[in-house]
């Protein structure tokens, strides 16, 4: 397991959250912690991120994954340490 | 010009080409409904359960190509099409399911019929939307339209609440449509990016071609690019269940379906081979077996317009994202005037596995009746009518693609990703409106066919000539069979001796004609005197109870492990 920071950039559409925190609760994995907040005035854009532990072959599985979430712009995964 | 937001939702389907939905009326769109009978452009098809709706879209979309439209209504109108819209994300079928929701002030009050249809249909879309606001609605379902049908294509859904459909806009004016940007799709494919994938090919002694369901999902001038293709290199061609038809099983190159229940010859050669070219396939545990086994010694190109198949289950040499039909073509461009190896000795070790047969049968019993038999029979006497197959999901789907060997692309429709029994009859309505003058022909056995059986209430409605012809081993035959082999011949409730019904008076009550055969030498007069009506008509065969699919691999075995049967 690697632990990693997950940061994302968003459409902000309802519901954004609760696919991308799907995404991990159905592969079994759980999310340790958790931010978001609107980038601009508008709040039409947000960011997330999260910090996790992942199997490191399916990093970039659950990046595709993430950027198949149609509001979703950006992706970027950044490994912190090995467990 | 003033109208209310189920007009302006007709209007869109209509600006997209839309001209048929399939669907049930409910409390929450009785707007939308009242609309559809003061218009004529857009069919309505009314099926006898929501389910049934979305394989009918499903097989109208997948023998078409065409967006497959479905009108729901909220709570249990939306969950009973929830399997429907599954079977259609795995199979990456393009659907826009529109359901309809309460009314927006009374959402998350537990309304009558309210159930949160975002919530549950999430993991199981490409993508849904809520809209409350009307001056939303128009291009929200152009959007909706353009994610189904454009990249990976897949299932999207709408939940339009009841005072939304009936709101009504002053001076509705469409606007273009206009696409957000975190939604791009790769349309082009770079040289460079081939290069390694050209290198491999021109080296390849023993290659194959494994294409699937992405193909499939493509053009026809795709289709007629990866005939020139095979017919260029002369590389043998296996195909999964998504893929039956890409390339016709009847030329030399074909190597028919891989996988569990695949041919030998495909199964060997994927084991041999030195070069796997996978073209829009996904690498499902079904067709590979046992990672660690899967073609351990070939170098593997992987052409895919999804990202995230790229590398999942198997890791690839060559990675290639894009349409597979713009692959297909650039793959043609630059192989021109290259020279190939010599792949004679290939083929010679083909042949010899070829030889072995692997979907023989001996139908010596005078008495009764072989499924293979059944369906080879079924395949000889309507080959010349190039008819559309669809399925049910068990024993007779695997013989159904292993004996009714399928020559053109979407001809043959099948749950193949979530193996949806109950799929096969609404499929048949769905290809059968689409394609109203070909001949269509459901392949099921009883337990499938009861699941949607009041589809023959739609059949009698509409009268259009769908055959159904049930294999009838009155077993869940799959699973009997896995009773059998891996858990020592425990049969546990799959025995339908004592569930089915009298199927000819069942029909008789449908205004269906039916009729049973039991006897080899009927065989072919029953299938006869099916064909020449031109109404809806179930054939019953009575098949041998204890038959197997084989050639099979056991889960968690390799390709080179396949048991043959006993025969053999």
């Amino acid at each position: 397991m690697q632990q990693v920071e997950i940061y994302i950039i968003s459409d902000n559409d309802e519901g954004v959250l609760v696919k991308v925190c799907n995404l991990f609760a159905a592969r079994g994995f759980s999310i340790e912690t958790l931010h978001a907040q609107p980038l601009n005035q508008d709040k039409t854009i947000s960011s997330i991120s999260i910090t996790t532990s992942l199997p490191f072959d399916k990093l970039q599985n659950i990046k595709e994954k993430l950027l198949q979430i149609v509001p979703i712009i950006d992706v970027k995964i950044f490994i912190q340490s090995e467990i | 010009m003033k109208k209310n937001g189920a007009r302006i939702l007709l209007d869109a389907l209509l600006n997209n080409g839309v001209d048929m939905v399939f669907g049930y009326p409910g409390g929450a769109n009785l707007t939308l409904y009242d609309e559809i009978h003061k218009q004529t452009e857009i069919k309505h098809i009314l099926t006898c359960h929501e389910q049934a709706s979305t394989h009918a879209a499903e097989g109208y979309s997948r023998s078409t190509n065409k967006l497959g439209v479905v009108f729901l209504t909220s709570g249990p109108g939306a969950t009973n099409g929830v399997t429907g819209i599954a079977d259609a994300m795995l199979d990456s079928t393009p659907l826009l399911i529109i359901t309809s929701q309460v009314p927006t002030y009374v959402i998350g009050s537990d309304a009558f019929q309210e159930a949160d249809v975002i919530g549950i249909t999430k993991p199981i879309t490409k993508h849904n939307y809520l809209i409350k606001d009307i001056n939303k609605l128009y291009d929200t379902i152009n959007e909706a339209i353009f994610i189904a049908t454009s990249g990976r294509k897949g299932p999207v859904l709408v939940d339009i609440p009841k005072d939304v459909h009936a709101q009504v806009v002053e001076d509705f004016i469409p606007k273009k449509l206009k696409i957000r940007n975190s939604y791009s799709i790769k349309t082009e494919i770079k040289t460079e990016e081939m290069m390694p994938g050209i290198e491999l090919i021109v080296n390849a002694k023993k290659p194959i071609f494994y294409c699937g369901g992405g193909i499939s999902a493509s053009s026809q001038k795709t289709i007629e690019n990866l005939y020139k293709l095979v017919k260029l290199t002369k590389f043998p061609i296996t195909t999964t269940l998504m893929g039956l038809g890409v390339y016709p099983e009847s030329e030399d190159e074909s190597l028919h379906m891989l996988g569990m229940h695949g041919s030998y010859e495909a199964n060997m050669a994927m084991h041999d081979a030195d070069l796997l070219i996978a073209i829009g396939v996904r690498f499902d545990d079904r067709v590979t077996g046992k990672l660690e086994k899967f073609s351990p010694n070939s170098k593997k190109i992987h052409i895919d317009i999804d990202p995230s198949e790229l590398n999942k289950n198997v890791k690839v040499d060559v990675s290639i994202n894009g349409d597979c039909g713009i692959a297909i073509e650039k793959i043609l461009e630059l192989l021109n005037g290259k020279f190939l190896q010599d792949l004679s000795p290939w083929w010679q070790q083909i042949d010899i596995w070829r030889k072995v047969k692997c979907f023989k049968y001996k139908q010596d019993d005078k008495s009764v009746i072989l499924p293979q038999f059944a369906l080879d029979r079924l395949y000889e006497l309507t080959k010349s009518k190039n008819p559309y197959f669809t399925t049910d999901v068990g024993q007779h789907q695997m013989w159904a693609a292993q004996y009714c060997k399928t020559l053109k692309s979407k001809h043959f429709i099948t749950s193949a990703g979530l193996g949806t029994m109950g799929y096969g009859v609404p499929a048949a309505i769905g290809v059968q409106f689409a394609n109203p003058n070909d001949l269509t022909i459901c392949i099921t056995g009883e337990g499938s066919f009861m699941m949607n059986i009041q589809e023959l209430a739609t059949l009698k409605r509409y009268k259009i000539p769908v055959k159904i012809v049930m294999l009838n081993n009155n077993y869940l035959g799959m699973v009997r069979q896995w009773q059998d082999a891996f858990y020592e011949g425990r049969h546990t409730e799959v025995d339908f001796t004592d569930i089915c019904p009298d199927f000819i008076k069942l029909c008789d009550s449908f205004d269906i004609k039916a009729k049973i055969v039991e006897n080899p030498s009927y065989l072919d007069d029953g299938i006869n005197e099916m064909l020449e009506e031109n109404k809806p008509y179930l054939l019953i065969i009575k098949t041998k109870r204890d038959e197997n699919v084989f050639p099979m691999i056991a889960p968690g075995a390799g390709h080179r492990e396949m048991l043959l049967g006993q025969e053999i």
